[in-house]
């Protein structure tokens, strides 16, 4: 029962094992196709730019990701992907048992029909099977990576077909499917273990003396009366600003070498986190010896900005220029252990670095404004030592 | 339906009676340790009124102390004797008491049927609790025969598809929602992280529940969970075929039931549960219910149960690319202001040819003046005003009367715009060619979205009115005023725009952040009333 290809010449493109049910009243097939198989069955988005049929423009950056995804993780994952077909355009036999009776009447062989297979159209994944097709392409060219290939063209995808081939109707079907909700900063930080900071950010949560216990773990952010410093994903960015610093990209490259040297990534995080921090401000270090509980930090952001995370980001921004001087990082410190940081104050050195808003009471989280901050402190810093 | 055909409720009443039988004489035995009282004095003295008026109403008929306590009086008489008679008497006591508040639960489920069976993995749950508790109190036989019990419920079997993908087995079959109920997994605690899957957010699943609720077109991708590989049996039907991608016979065991962990459609799950809930609560709904019952949806099983592997399995799956704002107004139908856009877009002089369908602004070289999903932005604040929101049940309204709508707005469109500028006047006039809007765009800031949206707030302002603030169906005086303004950008001072602190001195392009944009439709309005008066 495996899926039987015809050629086209046949009254059948596809002859496969197929699950049938109903949904929003519709009749639905669900099946499984090789990738070799669907590449060489399922339509293709000839041109990118516009909207066509069913199909939102392509956007070959995604589809790009996803190739390199399954060219270079080996433990892939791919949902499945949905189509239209006219009603016409498939027939469908259960599966009879030995007395020959249906054993059950939405267990089947599913057939589409060679001569309305242009009928069928992919309204949820067309980005999938773009990368589906490049990735088969590339590696037929790579005669070292014919054991990828082989085992790619034999890894499956599953599908789910529509009898509906009405295009403003599968237009529906597209925006429905994708109403979902997106998944959290805070989730990915946690989840996905490919990215070296994530793993670095939950491992410092877990084990660095000054933020064990202050780190939400739960949500994106933290709200005034947390008593947390900052959420686990904005420890993770946090942590990029510290090795690539203020709103640079880690490449892809660049995270794995960081995934082959997590111990070293940690270190330095760690040192960041546990020297360097509660050498900069007496809010951290107080905190680090206990004459500071968690509790007390909601009321205490009323007083100082020190437990705003947009201040911690410019810690590490300024953290991060300061290195790549060659400073040892105490004076830096230093100059920001004597500043003025009290929140509702019109003077101080993140009013002077223009991070404050006007009325003394927030810091602005604007990448421009926390750039200049950054490179404002640092300048300032430096005068100060060569003074 | 009798219980026979009810296998999985049929389980849980007969480990209850074991249960039951067990701890009384637990209970009994150690309540003798309470120093200086009987027994039936310790009975007392633990219960409720209500629990110990059923306990006397026993014992009036003539049954032992220890035949006379109900089940739900078990952990009340526990946690009052805790520390005289109980805390030391349990193997580990680790939670105990909180099992014994849950077996209540169960048991008034079972003791009051419906017509329906419990779910699989409710029973299996609840068998496993019912065996720790056995065993806490040293009847380690008795909970063997509870977890016999367990193992001889009715495994789940299907149809289904095996695969393999990403180096792991997959089995894909469908579930009707009737089955899916009570198989599936459920969230229990919604706010935090638990096993694979992030918090649930309650508000998500009951716009899905909604949704099924309202329509019958509706559309539920694949549910995605991952099952260890030892409580899944896999019978091919074609033994001589592919076995890397064949179809065949799946068993799922009843501890699989238990153990499966949904990685992603957590939020579809509850929306299933609560619907169908929701519904057999509504006698009025019974056809939608039975329709809604035979409806399926595909699930996708992978052999995993490492926790960190379906972590990342569901942060791969979630790497989508959102859908665009302008592919939302062009498919999506449902909105009563994409229906308008896309007319607007077709029948107005002043936009048709003007919109750019395929991306979600417009660049400043573009020779259009708005896109597709800024204009049904820019029509709903026509409605409702640049803050206002358009609930379900509003969007219903308009949907019901079109066009009435799609009139309103060509009114403002192709009557009000003009009147409210040249630049609109001559774009219709054919005075000024598409191709010239680039080059204008320097001279003024009439072809930007915002701006054309911050005229639809005016207007809407202007004849709807608003705190203090009449409403004046002729919006004649407001155009007048719009048209003598100076939209130049780049000057430092003499802009409408700049004035209202929308565009900042020396700007090209007003700031589109709310607050501002709010303050300066208030003060484009103040302006255009006090000429007025």
């Amino acid at each position: 029962m495996s899926p039987v290809i015809s050629t086209s010449t046949n009254q059948y493109s596809l002859s496969a094992p197929a699950h049938r049910f109903r949904q929003g009243g519709r009749d639905a097939y669900y099946f499984t196709l090789t990738l070799e198989t669907l590449d060489g069955l399922l339509p293709q988005r000839v041109e990118d730019d516009v909207v066509r049929e069913a199909n939102r423009r392509l956007t070959p950056s995604h589809a790009k990701n996803i190739q390199k995804y399954l060219d270079e993780k080996d433990d892939w994952l791919l949902g499945a992907m949905m189509l239209g077909i006219a009603h016409d355009a498939v027939d469908f036999e259960p599966y009879p048992i030995e007395d020959g009776e249906a054993d059950s009447l939405n267990f089947g062989e599913l057939r589409i029909r060679t001569n309305r297979i242009n009928t069928m159209r992919i309204f949820d994944g067309q980005h999938r099977r773009r990368a589906v097709q490049e990735v088969l392409a590339a590696l037929a060219y790579d005669e070292c990576r014919s054991d990828k290939l082989a085992v790619l063209q034999k890894s499956s995808m599953t599908i789910i077909l529509y009898a509906e081939d009405n295009i403003k109707t599968l237009r529906q079907m597209f925006v429905d499917a994708s109403k979902t909700k997106r998944i959290e900063g805070s989730t990915v930080a946690r989840f996905d273990r490919r990215d070296a900071f994530n793993l670095t950010a939950v491992r410092l949560a877990n084990d660095s003396r000054m933020l064990k216990g202050r780190v939400e773990m739960e949500r994106s952010s933290v709200s005034a009366s947390s008593q947390n410093l900052l959420a686990i994903n904005q420890l993770a960015s946090i942590l990029k600003t510290l090795e690539v610093g203020n709103n640079r990209r880690v490449s892809r490259e660049l995270n794995d070498t960081h995934m082959q040297k997590l111990d070293d990534l940690y270190e330095r995080c760690r040192i960041w986190c546990d020297e360097f921090i509660p050498a900069v401000r007496e809010e951290y270090n107080e905190l680090l010896n206990g004459d500071i509980k968690n509790s007390e930090i909601p009321q205490l952001r009323g007083k100082t900005f020190a437990y705003n995370v947009t201040f911690i980001r410019v810690l590490a921004g300024c953290y991060r220029m300061w290195l790549m001087e060659y400073r040892p990082w105490e004076a830096l410190a230093d100059f920001i252990h004597k500043a003025s940081i009290n929140r509702g104050s019109s003077y101080g050195l993140l009013v002077d670095a223009g991070l404050v808003t006007l009325d003394g009471k927030n810091l602005l989280s604007r990448r421009q404004e926390v750039a200049k901050s950054i490179e404002y402190i640092v300048s300032a810093s430096k005068a100060t030592v060569v003074d | 339906m009798t219980l026979v055909d009810r296998p999985n409720r049929q389980a849980l009443i007969d480990a209850l009676d074991i249960y039951r039988d067990e701890m009384r004489s637990f209970i009994v035995r150690n309540l003798k340790r309470v120093p200086g009282r009987k027994v039936e004095d310790c009975i007392k003295f633990a219960l409720h009124d209500t629990q110990y008026n059923q306990f006397v109403e026993s014992r009036s008929e003539d049954r032992s102390v220890e035949a006379s306590i109900d089940i739900n009086a078990f952990p009340q008489i526990v946690k009052t004797y805790w520390r005289d008679a109980f805390g030391d008497r349990f193997k580990t006591g680790g939670n105990v008491q909180a099992a014994m508040y849950s077996i209540i639960e169960v048991r008034n489920n079972v003791s009051h049927p419906g017509t329906d069976d419990v779910g699989l993995n409710y029973a299996v749950d609840f068998l496993k609790r019912i065996a720790t508790l056995l065993t806490e109190i040293n009847q380690s036989d008795q909970a063997d025969v509870v977890n016999a019990i367990r193992v001889g419920l009715l495994p789940f079997k299907t149809h289904a598809h095996k695969f393999r993908q990403g180096g792991r087995d997959v089995y894909a079959f469908s579930l009707d929602l009737e089955t899916l109920d009570k198989l599936l997994p459920d969230r229990v605690d919604d706010k935090m992280v638990i096993d694979a899957n992030r918090p649930l957010t309650a508000s998500h699943a009951k716009d899905i529940q909604m949704y099924l609720e309202d329509r019958s077109d509706w559309l539920l991708g694949a549910l995605l969970l991952g099952v260890p590989s030892s409580n899944v049996d896999f019978q091919t039907y074609t033994p001589d075929s592919n076995a890397e991608n064949c179809v065949g016979s799946l068993i799922i065991d009843a501890d699989g039931a238990a153990a499966m962990k949904m990685f992603d459609g957590q939020h579809r799950r509850r929306a299933i549960k609560d619907v169908i809930n929701g519904l057999a609560r509504n006698t009025s709904n019974s056809n939608k219910l039975a329709s809604l019952k035979e409806n399926s949806i595909p699930i996708m099983l992978y052999v995993e149960d490492d926790i960190d592997a379906l972590r990342q399995m569901f942060a791969d799956a979630a790497q989508t690319r959102s859908i665009e704002g302008n592919t939302v107004t062009r498919f999506d139908q449902r909105d009563a202001f994409n229906l308008a856009a896309l007319w607007i877009a077709d029948y107005s002089d002043l936009f048709v040819g003007r919109v750019e369908m395929e991306r979600t602004s417009v660049a400043r070289s573009s020779h259009n003046i708005i896109a597709i999903n800024q204009l049904a932005q820019t029509l709903k604040t026509l409605e409702v005003g640049y803050s206002g929101r358009i609930s379900k049940d509003r969007n219903e309204v308009y949907m019901q009367d079109l066009d009435s709508l799609y009139e309103r707005c060509l009114t403002w469109a192709d009557d009000f715009m003009p009147s409210a500028r040249d630049e609109y006047n001559d774009l219709m006039a054919g005075e000024i060619d598409n191709s010239d809007i680039p080059g204008e765009r320097v001279k003024t800031m009439a072809y930007n979205a915002i701006v054309i949206r911050i005229f639809a707030a005016c207007y809407y302002k202007w004849t709807n009115g608003g705190y203090k603030l009449p409403a004046l169906s002729d919006w004649s005086r407001l155009a007048d005023f719009l048209r003598n303004a100076s939209l130049r950008p780049g000057i430092k001072t003499g802009s409408l725009l700049i004035d209202a602190g929308v565009v900042p001195p020396g700007g090209t392009s007003p700031i589109a952040q709310r607050q501002t944009v709010v303050q300066a439709i208030d003060y484009i309005i103040e302006q255009a009333r006090e000429i007025l008066a």
